[in-house]
Order: structure tokens, then C-alpha cells, then sequence
């Protein structure tokens, strides 16, 4: 039996809004095991994309915990969860959130750049550009590395922020809506990749509220339904 | 490492910090130029001052002199933090002069030792070239020092009088005297109120003498005021040269032995000592001095040169205080300019500031990258500043010689400057948007190059003016530092190299400090609620 990379048991999440209690998630199971693809189906706000936070640790459960290789995250202090955000996991958004201001091959690399100091950047520059301009070239952007995120299609931007989730090996790669903002060939494309990143062993987790992105990841690994507030296996 | 990069692309690529670097800019160039300027007055001042003491001066406290003046100056003389000492007797008299009489100061001095202590020579006037139809064999600098009279058969004394006490002398509009108007060669009469050792009055004194050469010390005070003659003249007329007479409380000349007084002695540092020293060497001597002496009532005073002036001096160095205070509160906009901007920049990062958080900055690093994008832009700024400053404050005088001569030339050049400045901005804009440059960084280089080659050519060519605009420049033009009322002709333009670096380490915390909140701001950021930012 493989051991489960990333587990949640009985997670609940709730917010205070408007002097009442809005309860989001109502106590979700889910495991992760290395090298496989969960894809999650939900409406919109149903809570696809706050169960992906919980999991890469940007916000606290209100009750339960997050176990990422046998401790739960929640448990570490800031620094070391900050640490997991960037090492552990590689977060892939729907509205892509590059760095307007940098080139695309300097959006992939600030990940690598975030928990280097100066010296220790200078040393590894050379081999951190290279992987960065690997993962570009993997993402089919090689040509495209100087430019900015605003003279990119939509598409290009999506690969982009994928090689830069991908750019610290992460042990799980979490996407939300990957597909979402883009058009139906687009989209195609972008789960083309992403299949083949699981193919490369990639473990990922995919929320979407889309069924074709659902139908392809059955064929290659689970897919889980989230209804009002809880997991159902399909 | 992110944090530089992020940094170094925020203040390339957006204009909002541009501006705040530029109201660091402002504000650095402002508080330095005032600085140097008001700090260039005081060592002009403090020249001055010190020229006219000595590093430190006895100064009788009291009109009537102090005995033994000579028997002090040698003990003082053997002192090994003293190179030279020197008496004076001052008095007040009236002068009169192409027949304008005024009050003035008179001081009889010995002139040669009056130079090697104060440079008095250094402080004259006129040279014989400057005299009209001056015979070729008079050295005016060498008759002022010895103050005599040209002609051997003339046995009347020679003066040198305060520039500004010569009724028909005036400065022009640079500040400059007319050597046609120095009363050279002129009869002065000087007359004088001796005082009894006790304080009462005797019959005034004339004394005539040949006006040798006029003076300026730098202090309008002084040179509007002062009279010198020589010493062993003026302790006569004011009966301190000592004698077998003397005067009695009714003001009776009676036959009793009188030593000779002075009313100061000028004492000159030796190399390596400073006047503080040198003070509380002569104030021992003083001590064994006035022991000897115990029939001095009124006892001579030891000051340094800065006490003497301290009144004249502190004033000005108040005002400098003042007005770089004021200067400091007016630079506040500066830090509110910063913390706005950052504010502003905040709120437009929102995002990408989650997004920094998403994949790994920790909130420490967060507001790191503020500090430091506060850092750069208050660097930035004021070295820019500081840049400027220095331009401006070794220029002022050119400046200020624009403005009063070439303002409208000026103006109608820097209008040239600005339409020419316009058209290269929009037409590098333009080319920039078609090849994806960076914008703002590209369009403000090539507007301040512009402006740098078009101040250049200014400068190069400062004869060159519009058609037209001459005939105004020659009616109009705006003198802001009239040496006609002020009394040194030159504005000081000396950059005060300590109290600018002080300035600019200021200017710098401020930015950091202006970036502060901002930064606190940014890091308690919830990364999920910046993302949903919109």
C-alpha cells in the first residue's frame, strides 16, 4: 500500500459573514499519493478552490489538519510553512497571477529566487536559469522567455505560471480551474500538458468545475465531486 | 534575492515611484543648498572675525587701557603655544574726511606685527596699479605698513581707513569699488577724547594724517566704522603713551611718573595650537600678571577670537539652525510624499503580493521588499539631490549673474529646452510603444539628456542670445543677492560636503521610514484575500 503524500481528514472550513456562520467545507477526506492525479469536481463557489488553499497551506482549517508526509502543516511554524508553500507545493491559478513587471523567464525563476539570499543565488544563478529555461522550453515558450506577461496570450500565460509551479519540484502540484479562464482549444492544450507532467510522475491535485477536464482525469486517476461542503467519489 | 529584483523592476518601470524619488530629490537639493549657503555666511563671517582678533585677544575692559602691556607681551611671547603678540589702542573719534565728518573707531596699531598675526595686508584695499597717475616708485602696500607719509619732508602720520567710511566711495551692482573714488593720498583728521585712567574726559585731540590705503575686512560693521593709524601716534594723542605727567581726578596734567597702556593685545597660535589653548596659557600668565599688579582696579580680559565675536557670530549660526529647521519641516512632504506612494503601490500590488505569499515569501520578506523599494527610491533620490545641490551651490553666482543679466534670454531658452523636450518625449513614447522598450525609463532619459545638452550648449555659448530678448535683458533682470546691500560679493558657493552627507543619510531613513507602514501593511497580507483582490 502506497503511502498517502498529502492527507485531510474530516477538514471543515467556515467563514463569518453577515453574523452568521457560512460552513464551506462540512469535513473532507481526501489522500494524495505520490505520483497521482485527483481531480475534484464542483459547481462555482461550491469550495473547490478554498479546499485547495487548505491543502497548500495559504489559510487555516477550522477544524482538522493538513498532513503533508506524515505532519500536519498547520503544525509548523511560519517560516517552515512558508518553506512548504515553496518547496512542497507548486500552485497553479486560474487567472494565472504572473508578475506583470518581469519577463516571463523571470516569473519562473522568483520561485527558485524567494529562499535564496543573495550569495547563495549567485552561486546557483547559472543552474536555476537553466532549469527555468528547461521547464519554459518544456512548457513549448522557449522562444518567449523576455517577454512580458501583458504581450502573452492567455494560454502562454497559463504555461508560464505551470513552469513556474513546476520550477522547485514540487511534490504536488495543486491547480485551480487551470482551464477555466481559457477557450476550449486553449484549455485542451493546457490539460494536455498537465497530463503529461502526470505522466512524467508528476503528482497533481485539479479542481475544476469542468466535465470534460473531470472525464480526462478519470481515465488516468481519481476523481472526487464536491457537494455542499463534502467529497463524494464518482 | 526576489526582493532586488522586484525592486530594481518597480523603479524602472513605474512612474509613481519616480515621483516620490523625485520629492526626495527636492527636498535633499532644498535643505543642502540652504545649508551651504547659510553655512558658507558663517565662514565668511568667522574669517573675518578671526581676522580682525587674532586667535585670541586681552582686551583691557575699560576705555583707559592697561598698564605694562610690554612686559605681558614678552612673558606672553615666550609661551611655546604662542607665535606672536601685538598691542592696540582703541579709542573713538570722529573723522573727517572730503569734508564729511562721521563717528568712527580708531585703533593705533603696529602694522608689520599687526600682519604677521592677522594678515593685515592681506585685508588692503588698493595696490598702486589701481591708483591713477601714481608715481612708479610708491608701494602702497609697503607705505601702509609702515603707515608714513610718500614725501620724506611730510611728517604728518599715515591711516588706512574702512572702505565704507569714505563718504564718496560706493559698490556697483557687482559689488565692486571704485578705485577712482579711494581717498588715497587724502588728508583725514581724526579726532579723539583722551580718558583718564579714573574715566574722566580731556580735551580732544587732533590728529592729521595722510589716508594711505582703505580697508576691508569683510565685516560691514568694521570696515564702515574703523579707522587705522599708527599705535605710538594714538597712545600719545590719548595720553597712554606713558610720560613723567599725568592726569589727576579733576583732569589736571600733575608731575607723577605714568606707565604707558594699551588696549589690547592681539596674540597669533603658534602651529599645532589651537586658540583654546592658547587661552588658557595667557589666562595663567594673566593670573601671575594681575598678582604683580594689584593696583589694577579693572582687570584685563583673555578671550579666544569666537568669544570675542560671540554675539555677531551665534546670531548667524541661529539663523542657519533656523532656516535649515524650517527647511527639515518643509521636507516632512518628502516622507508623506513616500508613504502615499507606497500606499498607493500597495494597494495596486494587492495581488501579486499574494501571489509573492502563494509560492513561498514569507510576510518578513514581504515587507522587506518594501523597505527596500523605500530604500532605493530615497537613494535614488537624494543622491540625485545631492547631484544637483552641488550643481547649483558651486554655480549660484552664475546663476544669480543669469538672472540679472540673461533672465529673459534664459527663460526663452529654457522654453526651447521644454518644447524640444516634448517632442522628443512623444516621439520616444511613440517608438518605445512599438518596440516593447521600457517606457518611462527610456522617455526620461532622453528628456534629461536633452536637457543636460541643451544647458550645456547654454553654457558653453553664453554670449549667444535670441533676437529680440537682448533689449529686455538689458531693461530688466532680477539680482537675488544684491551686493550692494549685502556685504561680501559673492554668494557663498562652497558645498558643505559633512552636513550634505548628513542630509542624505536623512533623506534615506525618512524614505524608509515613509515606506514603513506600507510595508507592515503588505506583510499582514492574507495571501487567499490578496488574490481575491480586485
Amino acid at each position: 500500500m502506497p503511502r498517502d503524500l498529502l492527507q485531510a481528514t474530516s477538514l471543515k472550513r467556515s467563514f463569518h459573514e453577515g453574523g452568521r456562520e457560512l460552513h464551506v467545507l462540512r469535513g473532507i477526506d481526501i489522500n494524495v499519493q505520490r505520483g497521482q492525479m485527483v481531480a475534484i469536481l464542483g459547481a462555482s463557489g461550491s469550495g473547490k478552490s478554498t479546499l485547495l488553499h487548505l491543502l497548500g497551506g495559504f489559510e487555516r482549517p477550522t477544524a482538522c489538519s493538513v498532513i503533508f508526509d506524515g505532519r500536519n502543516i498547520y503544525d509548523l511554524p511560519g517560516g517552515k510553512l512558508d518553506h512548504y508553500r515553496n518547496q512542497h507545493v507548486g500552485f497553479v491559478f486560474q487567472f494565472y497571477h504572473l508578475l506583470p513587471e518581469l519577463t516571463a523567464l523571470e516569473n519562473v525563476m522568483i520561485a527558485a529566487m524567494i529562499r535564496r539570499g543573495p550569495l547563495s543565488w549567485l552561486a546557483g544563478q547559472g543552474a536555476t536559469r537553466q532549469r527555468a529555461l528547461a521547464l519554459l522550453e518544456r512548457v513549448g515558450l522557449r522562444e518567449r522567455t523576455r517577454h512580458r506577461p501583458a504581450k502573452l496570450s492567455g494560454g502562454e500565460r497559463q504555461r508560464v505560471a505551470i513552469a513556474r509551479a513546476l520550477m522547485n519540484q514540487p511534490d504536488v502540484l495543486l491547480a485551480d480551474e487551470p482551464t477555466g479562464n481559457l477557450d476550449r482549444n486553449t484549455g485542451a492544450n493546457i490539460l494536455q500538458l498537465l497530463t503529461e507532467l502526470h505522466d512524467e510522475g508528476q503528482t497533481m491535485v485539479i479542481v475544476t468545475h469542468d466535465e470534460h477536464v473531470a472525464a480526462r482525469a478519470e481515465s488516468r486517476g481519481s476523481v472526487r465531486r464536491l457537494v455542499d461542503g463534502q467529497l463524494d467519489g464518482l | 534575492m526576489f526582493k532586488w529584483l522586484l525592486i530594481s523592476k518597480y523603479l524602472r518601470r513605474k512612474l509613481a515611484p519616480l515621483f516620490a524619488a523625485l520629492a526626495v530629490t527636492v527636498c535633499t537639493m532644498m535643505v543642502i543648498v540652504v545649508m551651504s549657503v547659510m553655512g558658507g555666511f558663517l565662514d565668511l563671517l568667522q574669517s573675518s572675525a578671526h581676522k580682525l582678533t587674532g586667535d585670541v585677544v586681552i582686551d583691557a575692559n575699560t576705555y583707559g587701557g592697561f598698564p605694562y602691556y610690554q612686559d605681558l607681551i614678552e612673558r606672553i611671547e615666550k609661551l611655546p603655544s604662542v607665535e606672536a603678540a601685538t598691542p592696540t589702542v582703541v579709542s573713538y573719534g570722529l573723522l573727517r574726511l572730503f569734508d564729511s565728518t562721521k563717528p568712527v573707531e580708531v585703533m593705533g596699531i603696529r602694522p608689520r606685527e599687526m600682519d604677521r598675526i592677522v594678515g593685515f595686508s592681506q585685508t588692503l584695499m588698493w595696490q598702486s596699479s589701481d591708483i591713477d597717475n601714481l608715481p612708479t616708485n610708491i608701494d602702497l602696500e609697503k607705505l601702509s605698513l609702515d603707515m608714513r607719509s610718500p614725501l620724506a619732508t611730510d611728517d604728518r602720520p599715515g591711516c588706512v581707513i574702512g572702505i565704507e567710511t569714505n563718504p564718496v566711495q560706493w559698490r556697483d551692482e557687482k559689488g565692486q569699488y571704485n578705485p577712482g573714488w579711494a581717498a588715497v593720498f587724502s588728508e583725514a583728521v581724526i579726532s579723539v577724547l583722551p580718558v583718564t585712567t579714573k574715566g574722566d574726559f580731556v580735551d580732544a585731540q587732533r590728529l592729521r594724517c595722510v589716508v594711505l590705503n582703505e580697508f576691508k575686512s569683510g565685516l560691514y560693521e568694521i570696515d564702515s566704522s574703523r579707522v587705522y593709524v599708527p599705535f605710538d601716534e594714538l597712545q600719545r594723542k590719548l595720553l597712554m603713551s606713558g610720560s613723567t605727567q599725568s592726569v589727576d581726578a579733576e583732569g589736571n596734567l600733575v608731575d607723577k611718573p605714568t606707565p604707558a597702556r594699551a588696549s589690547e593685545i592681539m596674540v597669533k597660535a603658534a602651529d599645532g595650537y589651537s586658540p583654546q589653548q592658547v587661552e588658557d596659557d595667557v589666562a595663567g600668565l594673566m593670573n601671575d600678571f594681575l598678582a604683580e599688579h594689584p593696583e589694577l582696579t579693572v582687570q584685563p580680559r583673555v578671550r579666544t577670537w569666537m568669544q570675542r565675536h560671540h554675539t555677531l557670530l551665534s546670531a548667524v549660526e541661529n539663523e542657519k539652525g533656523l532656516v535649515t529647521f524650517l527647511f527639515v519641516i518643509i521636507s516632512v512632504v518628502a516622507v508623506v510624499m513616500v508613504a502615499t506612494t507606497f500606499y498607493t503601490i500597495v494597494l495596486e500590488k494587492t495581488r501579486d503580493i499574494g501571489v509573492l505569499r502563494a509560492i513561498g515569501a514569507s510576510s518578513y520578506g514581504v515587507s522587506k521588499l518594501f523597505l527596500g523599494y523605500g530604500l532605493g527610491v530615497g537613494t535614488l533620490g537624494s543622491l540625485v539631490g545631492l547631484i544637483l545641490a552641488a550643481i547649483i551651490v558651486t554655480h549660484l553666482n552664475n546663476i544669480q549673474d543669469t538672472l540679472a543679466t540673461r533672465m529673459f534670454s534664459f527663460i526663452a531658452f529654457v522654453l526651447v529646452i521644454v518644447i524640444s523636450s516634448i517632442i522628443v518625449t512623444i516621439a520616444t513614447a511613440m517608438l518605445c510603444r512599438r518596440r516593447d522598450n521600457r517606457l518611462e525609463l527610456t522617455v526620461l532619459a532622453a528628456a534629461a539628456t536633452l536637457v543636460l545638452l541643451s544647458l550645456t550648449c547654454y553654457y558653453l555659448f553664453p554670449h549667444v542670445t535670441l533676437p529680440g530678448i537682448a533689449s529686455l535683458d538689458g531693461q530688466f533682470g532680477w539680482r537675488m543677492w544684491d551686493p550692494r546691500v549685502y556685504f561680501f560679493e559673492r554668494i557663498p558657493d562652497r558645498l558643505d560636503i559633512f552636513g550634505s552627507a548628513w542630509v542624505v543619510l536623512g533623506a534615506i531613513v525618512s524614505s524608509v521610514v515613509g515606506a514603513l507602514i506600507p510595508a507592515i501593511l503588505a506583510a499582514r497580507m492574507n495571501p487567499v484575500e490578496a488574490l481575491r483582490y480586485e
